[in-house]
């Protein structure tokens, strides 16, 4: 065999190699969090808040609203910001303010969440003297609009400039053809970035340490401390308790499943966007 | 025949991409209610030239433009460039109709866009007598409320062409609508052309010669972003006053 050839096989198999490592891996998570969570798995797990202490069953019902809660604010604050500076900067390419916004956007999304969590921390909870899942919900809109943002320019940018000469050729103002052209073409695409996005906040655990502290009891009360999966499962799994470690387990479970289907569904958009295109 | 009112005037319009000038003093008077044919090699200013008109040319970054456009005798310069785009259509190379909207929704997308309320008899009235004049109200009537992208490349095209006229402009501008298209279907578009400069000024960008002859009363010849001749397209054809013309037409260059 010649140089090339053997360069191409080995190169061959290091690729084929890693993809498969890579779904070993995913495969070990999934199993592992299946195998360990689905036991505990019941209807009072989904139903019932926490027993007090030392009380066996119970639920983690209390996280499952918490997280729906605190994820669907941080939406509903950070979409409109994220999707307007998205705009901005799709609409502005070339213009130095918009690079810098692009930028900025890049940089935020690098911010570790441990310190969006002290930011929070600092300029909502300390201020307001009190832990509340308003203050966790901002402090992850700051994760949620950056990523957001990005994903709108990225998807605003893919609709066929001819598309909005067509319409410009018509008589049409900026902003109708930024909302009916722009975005209507690109609406799937845009929504399953906000999926993607509300995935990953979905999560994230650093900041609520700092903002939402978890709680017990189910709570709707966005103004105060609540508990949210990720964080119940931080509890749980460093409790001594053995039964709070297998909950733990089985949170994790519930909040893989919730995570995958969210990504699912973003996945499920884009093809169907890709299909439109086609 | 007995001269043709003038619907569009250009005088001395200079065109520019950044450094690069590529309109030259051009100056025409655009007769009224006839198809008027561009034509050149590429890469002469053809597409330039009638994307001047509506404005659009200056919607590409670092795009300069000189010169005066007189729409009716009115400068359009002084004319918010809305109400001239509502005067001036544009139909496009490809078949660009909005993927988002119907069939019916695509031909009223002018008014939609441009936040023009209708009765729903009027907006019914305005699809039928439209997709008539284009010829596909007939092809497409059971497909009204299906994705305008769902139709053939040809239909797509007429779709366009519906979707300007339905806005009623004075000038139509063809920016050469049918180099994506089939033999057949650029036929159709073609015949539709002498049924629609009854009503419409059509200005017809093309690189084909004979596409030129067949279609057109008057044909401006471009070349290296100068108006080289305008006149009737037989006059042209059969005796150029020009030398760089009469090389073009035996096809020493183009």
């Amino acid at each position: 065999m010649t140089g090339r050839k053997i360069k191409n096989s080995v190169m061959g198999v290091l690729v084929a190699a890693s993809a498969v490592l890579l779904i070993a891996v995913l495969a070990v998570i999934v199993w592992h969090i299946f195998i360990s969570g689905v036991k505990y798995l019941n209807w009072n797990f989904f139903t019932k808040a926490p027993t007090p202490m030392g009380e066996s069953g119970g639920g983690v019902f209390n996280a499952i609203v918490g997280t729906f809660l605190i994820t669907l604010v941080a939406a509903a604050i950070g979409t409109p910001f994220g999707m307007f500076a998205g705009i901005y900067v799709a609409e502005h390419r070339g213009l130095r303010f918009a690079d810098i916004v692009r930028l900025g956007a890049d940089a935020l999304q690098g911010v570790p969440s441990i310190v969006i969590g002290i930011f929070g921390y600092t300029f909502l909870v300390a201020r307001f003297r009190s832990y509340s899942a308003l203050s966790a919900s901002v402090a992850l809109a700051f994760m949620f609009v950056p990523t957001t943002a990005r994903v709108t320019e990225e998807v605003l940018n893919l609709v066929p400039s001819g598309l909005k000469e067509a319409a410009y050729a018509l008589g049409a103002r900026r902003s109708s053809v930024v909302w009916n052209v722009g975005i209507k073409t690109a609406a799937a695409g845009i929504t399953s970035g906000l999926l993607t996005s509300m995935a990953r906040i979905a999560g994230e655990t650093a900041p609520l340490l700092f903002t939402a502290f978890g709680s017990r009891y189910v709570e709707w009360n966005m103004l105060r401390p609540m508990s949210a999966l990720p964080l119940q499962i931080y509890i749980y799994a460093s409790s001594p308790y053995p039964a709070l470690q297998q909950q733990a387990w089985s949170a994790a479970f519930v909040l893989v499943l919730l995570i995958l289907l969210l990504q699912y569904g973003a996945k499920h958009l884009i093809a169907r966007v890709l299909r439109v295109k086609a | 025949m007995e001269e043709p009112a003038i619907v569009l005037e250009t005088q001395k319009v200079n065109a520019w991409f950044g450094k690069d000038q590529v309109l030259f003093d051009v100056s025409a008077r655009i007769p009224k209610k006839r198809v008027t044919a561009i034509m050149g090699p590429s890469g002469c200013g053809k597409t330039t030239f009638v994307r001047t008109l509506n404005g659009l040319h200056l919607m590409t970054t670092g795009a300069r433009f000189s010169g005066t456009v007189l729409l009716e005798g009115a400068d359009t310069s002084t004319m918010d460039v809305v109400d001239v785009r509502k005067h001036i259509g544009m139909v496009f190379q490809r078949p660009n109709p909005f993927p988002t909207m119907t069939v019916y929704e695509n031909v009223l997308a002018g008014y939609r866009l441009t936040g023009q309320r209708l009765s729903r008899d009027k907006a019914d009235q305005i699809v039928e007598a439209t997709l008539n004049k284009v010829g596909l109200w007939t092809e497409v009537q059971a497909k009204l409320f299906k994705a305008g992208t769902s139709l053939s490349g040809g239909q797509q095209q007429r779709l366009c062409i519906a979707r300007t006229i339905a806005m009623e402009p004075a000038v139509v501008l063809f920016d050469e609508p049918t180099s994506s298209l089939d033999p057949k279907s650029t036929a159709t578009i073609e015949e539709l052309l002498s049924d629609l400069k009854a009503d419409y000024s059509i200005l017809f960008v093309t690189h084909g010669l004979q596409q030129a002859a067949r279609i057109s009363d008057y044909v401006a010849f471009f070349m290296l972003g100068e108006l080289v001749e305008f006149g009737e397209t037989k006059r042209v054809f059969v005796g150029p006053q020009d030398k760089r013309t009469e090389d073009y037409l035996s096809g020493k260059y183009g």
